[in-house]
């Protein structure tokens, strides 16, 4: 007779639905935080001397830490979802949102229990914005501590908390509420009413319900070490190897302490203090006319009015960013520590790892940032990281869980793109984990910078030197994209070479 | 290639060596940074605001009029770049008519890696070396030794001795990115790289890089109390040095103690000026050798130690 199946375990849709939540803050701030360091001068100009330029690299360099720890946390959470059998999570809501995790009334809600009479924390908006001060007011309240924990200190943010004020950039932004997959969870694997709440409300909470629930699951772990991805202690990061609930509390301490400095030492640089740093530094230069920032437009999505050269560079970026988001889901699917012909794994971690990022993203991102948007405007294009849901749907986990938690309730809603049929998910799966879909992007993508970045008096030359402001040498991009180009057909043949 | 006239019976030639050393300077960006990236801002390297932008090219020579200088405390601590031949010896021994010839003679690396105007350490990140191994290649080689002297090197026609070496000798010129296998080029990775040598500490006396860069963060602290106007350029360089120290320090200090050695057989053009010649019989048919190591790498000041030999087969007049 034929064993039953086990029961839907609701424990289990809860913990890989807070993983994939956890997944989607941190991508989010990340890309929110890249955006802003993007738009941060590099040459001088008459509103940003030689002498403030040097404070202007020091904040760009400071977001581009926090920004690299949130990619960690990215793959920490991968390395959870791994750890325990489930697809990797490189899917998010598209920017501007507002998190459930972010809203106010929830925050407010995680912090009741032990600091009733705290002030009413105000939502924080997920925006493509430039750097200015409300900026980096907003990035110092998404990685503040909780209110007991920064009220009477010298690091106080009162504008996380206080009422709704105009110039702060937080609250009121009317923006559509992001999805929430623990939200999307029913019956017992949501939550009895009057239990936990759906919504932390905290990211330390947030993966304390991670912690609680891994650690009381030691059987979930399936003792696979050889499928975890790891980066060695480098750059401000460390992605460990998560193999066991110890191994996954380890990784969870480190996120929480990276971030807001829970339980760090003293003059531990978590982002909230690095953030502080750069918010105090910049109310201390804040004198008339100094312009940190190029005039990047706020949530800078191309539309038929822009600059044909400089929505063909907005929409090669994105083009870029979806690839590298199907090498990271295709390397994390398919990962193997141990050198194993054809070796995937080798030939898509020399691309995701390091250069894909550095070499193509980064450069591709610094000359959006200098070309005009309209030909009679002077604000420029900004990195929107567009992934579209025709492209989310590839890299959307699979099989998409059945969650059925209990007999009679209702199942788990399928992803907002549609549940495709089994024979459309195998499909999807095989072109992902296919080299040559990966590498056809690739040879793509080399074609288009080419193009971009012209030689002689190309139309790229003509439109690049239409669209570059004044203070960013012709030469400095041209010669960026050209590199870009080289270095993508290197990665290409690399990738040729080993698999 | 011909059997040279200096190889003696058996086929063991004579070898004139041209010991050299000195500091070099790579004014280059650093992992996660771009390897093209111009000032410098995720990695532990930069080009200060009043500095021309990184160019990544490695200088065994400062020419004046670059517009390049070591920065301070590099002169106060004797730091002043310049690779210049220390010894000549010929089949093991000393070889006084080539020291007088080619002592204190100025070794140069030449030619571009475009869009770079000077050789690199080639890797872009990983895609064609490994900033992780220090695998990276001299990229173009191109090795000049000019007579002694000061301020700018004189013409390329003037150098004594001049040897090349081609990536790929079946395709002179390919561009590094271009070579699918690099089995190619291995021949001129690293030999090897040692994370924590005493040879290079024990040449340059510094025997704790760590307490090294904090004295540098100490003297940084110093100047920057110094300065009158806070909010002078000076004043924000010092600042960003500072910035780098804290963030980088641990890391600048592990490279400070990096040796990463050179050796091989060029294969490419070489010449002999007639005032070499006078001494003896240069071959310039068979490969010359050429072996270095570069240590010593101060990121702060963007300077490290060089140290090295061009042995040549050789057979003097008479």
């Amino acid at each position: 007779m034929a064993q039953a199946p086990p029961p839907p375990d609701p424990d289990r849709a809860r913990v890989r639905a807070l993983l994939w939540d956890a997944c989607e803050l941190e991508h989010q701030l990340m890309l929110q935080y890249l955006f802003a360091a993007f738009t941060l001068k590099k040459f001088p100009d008459e509103t940003c001397t030689p002498a403030q330029l040097e404070a202007v690299r020091r904040w760009t360099s400071t977001i581009m830490v926090v920004a690299r720890q949130e990619m960690e946390h990215l793959a920490l959470a991968n390395g959870m979802l791994s750890a325990i059998g489930e697809d990797p999570f490189f899917a998010r809501d598209n920017i501007p949102v507002q998190s459930w995790y972010y809203l106010g009334g929830n925050r407010a809600r995680a912090e009741a229990a032990e600091a009733p009479d705290a002030p009413a924390p105000l939502d924080i908006p997920f925006l493509w914005e430039k750097f200015t001060p409300a900026a980096i007011r907003r990035f110092v309240c998404a990685e503040s501590p909780a209110w007991k924990d920064v009220v009477g200190t010298d690091m106080y943010p009162s504008w996380c908390f206080a009422g709704p004020d105009p110039g702060s950039g937080l609250g009121g932004a009317g923006l559509p509420l992001s999805r929430s997959h623990v939200d999307a969870l029913s019956g017992a694997a949501r939550g009895a009413p009057g239990e936990v709440p759906v919504h932390p409300g905290t990211i330390p909470e947030l993966y304390g319900h991670v912690n609680g629930l891994l650690q009381a699951h030691p059987e979930w772990f399936r003792g696979v070490p050889d499928r975890q991805v790891f980066v060695p202690v480098e750059y401000q990061l460390s992605v460990i190897k998560i193999t066991d609930p110890l191994s996954a509390g380890a990784a969870i301490d480190q996120i929480v302490e990276e971030g807001e400095g829970i339980d760090a030492p003293p003059g531990y640089p978590s982002h909230f203090a690095r953030f502080w740093r750069v918010h105090r530094e910049l109310a201390h230069m804040e004198r008339q006319g100094f312009q940190p920032a190029l005039p990047v437009r706020e949530n800078p999505v191309p539309d038929d009015g822009w600059r044909p050269y400089t929505r063909a560079v907005s929409e090669l970026l994105d083009y870029a960013y979806v690839t590298l988001l199907y090498v990271l889901t295709s390397l994390y699917r398919n990962y193997q520590d141990r050198a194993r012909p054809p070796y995937p794994t080798q030939a898509l971690q020399n691309v995701a790892f390091g250069p894909f990022m550095t070499m193509v993203i980064r450069p591709v991102c610094e000359v959006l940032v200098h070309l005009r948007t309209h030909p009679d405007g002077r604000e420029t294009a900004g990195p929107v990281f567009r992934l579209p849901p025709e492209e989310e749907r590839m890299i959307w986990p699979r099989p998409y869980p059945p969650c059925q938690v209990a007999p009679g309730a209702e199942p788990v809603p399928g992803p907002p793109h549609g549940n495709p049929s089994p024979e459309e998910r195998d499909r999807l799966a095989a072109r992902l984990d296919d080299i040559d879909f990966i590498l056809a992007r690739m040879d793509r993508l080399c074609a288009r910078v080419g193009e971009l970045a012209g030689g002689g008096e190309s139309a790229g030359l003509a439109g690049l030197r239409g669209a570059l402001v004044p203070q960013a040498p012709l030469e400095w991009a041209r010669e960026r994209l050209e590199y870009v180009r080289e270095s993508t057909e290197a990665m290409a043949n690399n990738v040729r070479r080993l698999y | 290639m011909s059997e040279s006239s200096v190889t003696r019976p058996g086929g063991i030639a004579t070898i004139l060596e041209l010991d050299f050393g000195g500091y070099f300077m790579a004014r280059l960006a650093t992992d996660p940074d771009p390897t093209n990236d111009r000032r410098g801002i995720s990695g532990y390297t930069m080009a200060l605001a009043s500095e021309p932008p990184l160019d990544q090219s490695i200088r065994l020579q400062l020419d004046p009029a670059s517009g390049v200088r070591v920065r301070a405390p590099g002169p106060e601590l004797g730091i002043r770049v310049g690779v210049t031949v220390r010894e000549v010896r010929f089949d093991g021994a000393r070889y006084p008519a080539g020291q007088a010839l080619l002592g204190g003679a100025r070794v140069s690396l030449e030619g571009a890696n475009p869009p770079f105007p000077g050789p690199t350490f080639e890797s872009r990140n990983n895609i064609v070396g490994s900033d992780d191994t220090m695998m990276f290649i001299i990229n173009p080689f191109d090795l000049a030794v000019y007579p002694a002297g000061e301020g700018a090197l004189p013409g390329r026609g003037e150098a004594l001795l001049r040897a090349r070496d081609e990536l790929d000798p079946g395709r002179p010129g390919v561009r590094v990115w271009e070579i699918e296998d690099p089995s190619t080029y291995a021949r001129r990775l690293p030999t090897s790289w040692i994370q924590t040598s005493t040879e290079a500490l024990d040449l340059l006396q510094v025997y704790d890089p760590v307490r090294y860069f904090d004295r540098r963060r100490v003297w940084l602290d110093a100047e920057l109390q110094r300065q009158e106007d806070p909010e002078s350029l000076e004043a924000q360089e010092l600042r960003s040095r500072i910035y780098q120290l804290e963030l980088w320090g641990a890391r600048m200090a592990d490279a400070y103690a990096y040796l990463l050695s050179y050796g091989f057989r060029t294969n490419g053009e070489q010449t002999a000026h007639p005032r070499v010649r006078e001494l003896g019989e240069v071959d310039t048919a068979h490969p010359w050798h050429f072996t270095c190591w570069f240590g010593g790498w101060d990121g702060d000041l963007l300077v490290g130690y060089c140290k090295g030999t061009l042995a040549i087969p050789f057979r003097p007049h008479g």
